[in-house]
């Protein structure tokens, strides 16, 4: 089992936990869950008058304090970790105290799931040492027993990839190294929209040894697409364009590329497509499809990259011409919804209606001849956006450098501009999807059914 | 005496002016004033005046999470503290896939009032708005009159017996009132209420209808 942490949850949780060093100090995780993993999307620091007591060896919560903790994760069915730390350790290892205590906490949400009372969901410890070592370990209910756990940040993904070996990526390995080189065959990446520029952005990734896509896109090769879309040619018109884009892809990595290619537009019935993705890659669009992926990245704790261009002709004359890139890391920085420009709700309610819906709002004069039709479109553009991108991710992945938050291209006075701070763009408390009582880590469950009181004051009217 | 809800209720003078109440609370100007009372809710410009008595609310934006309980049931308690308690709210719990009002004055002359409003709630809710398109769409009772006049079918407004109103909605009775050029939402402060308000003045002066 692994343990799904937001980066800035993670650092802040070690924070609170090495903040005092004479005492333990404790915290709880709470998180939805499959056979393999727990994403972790809310952290309760206890708060010091909730510990009924505390010491360099020993802490004890105050009963109320367990029990609201018990129902929270009763009503929403989330799994329940049960973090403390050793300020004084150098190794973060269970003491017997640990065991103890651990394990009567452990049989009896057994029991109680057992006598219905309680949802079966998974007990999971955290030790945190002073040296911020982590030892983490989630109760197997058969064995009756804990089993060791790997806790990590939504970019720490481990697979079982072999380095690549291949002497095609000799030049590059001088930049990223063998390390690099593996995580990018280790990457399970999912495209979506395969148009100008995703169609690039997907070559340029394959050609870096990326070899585990979903590609998906529910259109097929027109011949408007031919300016535009490299390896796809007159005879491909008519065919799907995931279909072209994966025998591209098999064409440059050969028989280890893992291709699956999705005939299908993102709708929400199918978001699960995009649940177990290392990385999340959205070049559509529409904004229907960004506030899904957007949704998803922070469901499923799933970085996600978005890249979008637009040019505006007021005739002959060019009045905008450029683009941008926007790296999500849920929990960490701002989601796409936090951004000052945001999610238009308008075109993304458009983008969302049932056909029937948009053939009444097309009777009603609602939808103008033109209002979704495409604009322009060329390659030179696509071409900068997609390598500013693949240039991105392959630093998000190698980590041969920091990753940008946000890259914008001026493609008029060939202008590049970068934020890499995400306080810089600032996370909004209260965003729908990952603010309190948002989405984060909520994985495929319908809804979240219950937050605390104190974390619905925080959602009262402002009223400014 | 008249009151105001703001952050908290306050005594305000009667007969004052809604600009000189908005300066007085530090209210800013371009935020709108509702009166409640048994009439249901009425938006107040800023040269009415306070009456006696009268309650009125600064429409709530609130910034909030996301379409999900927490959400909705944050929405219901604000509708059941703002609107009359003549009028039920009733939600779906825990799904809150739709909220119904019922007994709630639709205005001067229609037959029936008082009557029965729903609103459907999209999924993407709060991140895109209510009533934009027949599916998600904001409702009320088919076959309405208004000063003995079977309410014709609109653009921009009443849909009942004709193909825009979807066949499911009007087996149950309802008709659908068009918010499709709807033109402003704001997914961290709109709610509900808007929606509610917006149709309310509709339904007063079908000919004014205001879309932000």
């Amino acid at each position: 089992m692994e343990i799904v942490v937001p980066t800035g949850y993670l650092a802040e949780l070690i924070n609170h936990l090495l903040e005092t060093k004479d005492v333990e100090t404790h915290a709880f995780l709470f998180g939805s869950f499959s056979e393999t993993k727990i994403l972790v999307g809310r952290v309760w620091k206890t708060p010091p008058d909730m510990y009924d007591s505390r010491s360099s060896v020993k802490v004890e919560l105050k009963q109320d304090y367990i029990v609201r903790a018990l129902e929270y994760a009763r009503h929403n069915q989330f799994a329940v970790i049960d973090v403390h730390s050793h300020p004084w350790a150098n190794r973060a290892e269970f003491s017997s105290i640990d065991d103890r205590y651990g394990l009567e906490n452990a049989t009896w949400v057994k029991r109680k799931s057992e006598e219905g009372v309680f949802p079966r969901v998974p007990w999971g410890m955290v030790l945190v040492a002073g040296s911020k070592s982590i030892n983490a370990r989630v109760f197997d209910f058969k064995r009756e027993s804990f089993a060791k756990a790997s806790i990590r940040t939504p970019l720490d993904f481990r697979h079982k990839a072999e380095a690549a070996s291949s002497e095609v990526f000799n030049r590059q390995i001088k930049l990223w190294g063998v390390e690099g080189q593996r995580r990018l065959s280790d990457l399970r990446v999912a495209i979506v929209g395969l148009g100008g520029l995703g169609v690039l952005v997907c070559e340029q990734l394959a050609r870096m040894g990326i070899r585990q896509f979903t590609l998906i896109d529910g259109d097929r090769v027109e011949s408007t697409n031919l300016n535009r879309l490299t390896g796809f040619f007159a005879d491909h018109i008519g065919s799907k364009k995931a279909d072209i884009c994966a025998l591209n892809i098999k064409r440059i990595s050969g028989t280890k590329a893992n291709v699956k290619a999705i005939h299908r537009f993102l709708r929400r019935r199918n978001l699960n497509l995009l649940e177990e993705q290392d990385l999340l890659i959205g070049a559509v669009d529409r904004e229907g499809a960004r506030l899904l992926l957007n949704e998803a990245a922070g469901r499923f704790l799933v970085p996600y990259i978005d890249i979008g261009t637009g040019i505006k002709a007021n005739g002959e004359n060019v009045t905008q011409m450029g683009g941008q890139i926007r790296f999500i890391n849920p929990g960490t920085g701002p989601c796409l919804q936090c951004y000052s420009t945001g999610i238009d709700p308008f075109e993304a309610a458009l983008d969302l209606m049932s056909r029937e819906d948009l053939q009444v709002r097309r009777e009603l004069g609602y939808i103008e001849g033109t209002a979704l039709s495409p604009e322009p479109s060329v390659i030179p553009l696509n071409g900068v956006l997609a390598s500013l991108a693949s240039q991105e991710i392959s630093k998000l992945v190698t980590r041969f450098h920091r990753t940008f938050f946000y890259v914008s291209y001026n493609g008029l006075d060939n202008e590049i501009k970068v934020l890499d701070k995400a306080m810089e763009l600032g996370r909004q408390k209260n965003c729908p999807v990952c603010g309190i009582g948002g989405l984060l880590g909520i994985g495929k469950t319908e809804k979240q059914a219950y937050i605390l009181p104190e974390e619905q004051q925080e959602m009262v009217p402002l009223n400014n | 005496m008249a009151r105001i809800i703001s952050t908290e209720q306050k005594d305000i003078p009667d007969y004052s002016s809604i600009r000189d109440i908005k300066i007085q609370q530090n209210i800013p100007g371009n935020r709108d004033i509702v009166e409640i009372s048994s009439q249901g809710v009425q938006r107040r410009t800023d040269s009415e005046s306070t009456r006696p008595g009268g309650i009125y609310v600064d429409v709530p934006r609130y910034i909030r999470g996301v379409q999900n309980v927490a959400i909705m049931m944050q929405e219901i308690a604000m509708l059941k503290m703002m609107l009359p308690d003549e009028i039920n709210i009733i939600a779906n719990p825990p799904d809150y896939t739709f909220v119904l009002l019922e007994n709630y004055l639709l205005g001067q002359g229609y037959q029936p009032s008082p009557s029965n409003i729903l609103i459907k709630i999209p999924p993407e809710y709060p991140q895109i708005p209510p009533g934009l398109n027949p599916t998600y769409g904001i409702y009320v009772v088919g076959g309405l009159k208004r000063n003995g006049q079977a309410l014709q079918c609109v653009k921009d407004q009443y849909h009942w017996d004709c193909v825009h109103n979807p066949s499911e909605m009007k087996q149950k009775g309802w008709a659908w009132w068009c918010f499709a050029r709807l033109e402003s939402w704001d997914p961290y402060r709109d709610n509900l209420f808007k929606a509610i308000v917006i149709l309310t003045e509709t339904l007063r002066n079908p000919e004014q209808q205001r879309f932000g």
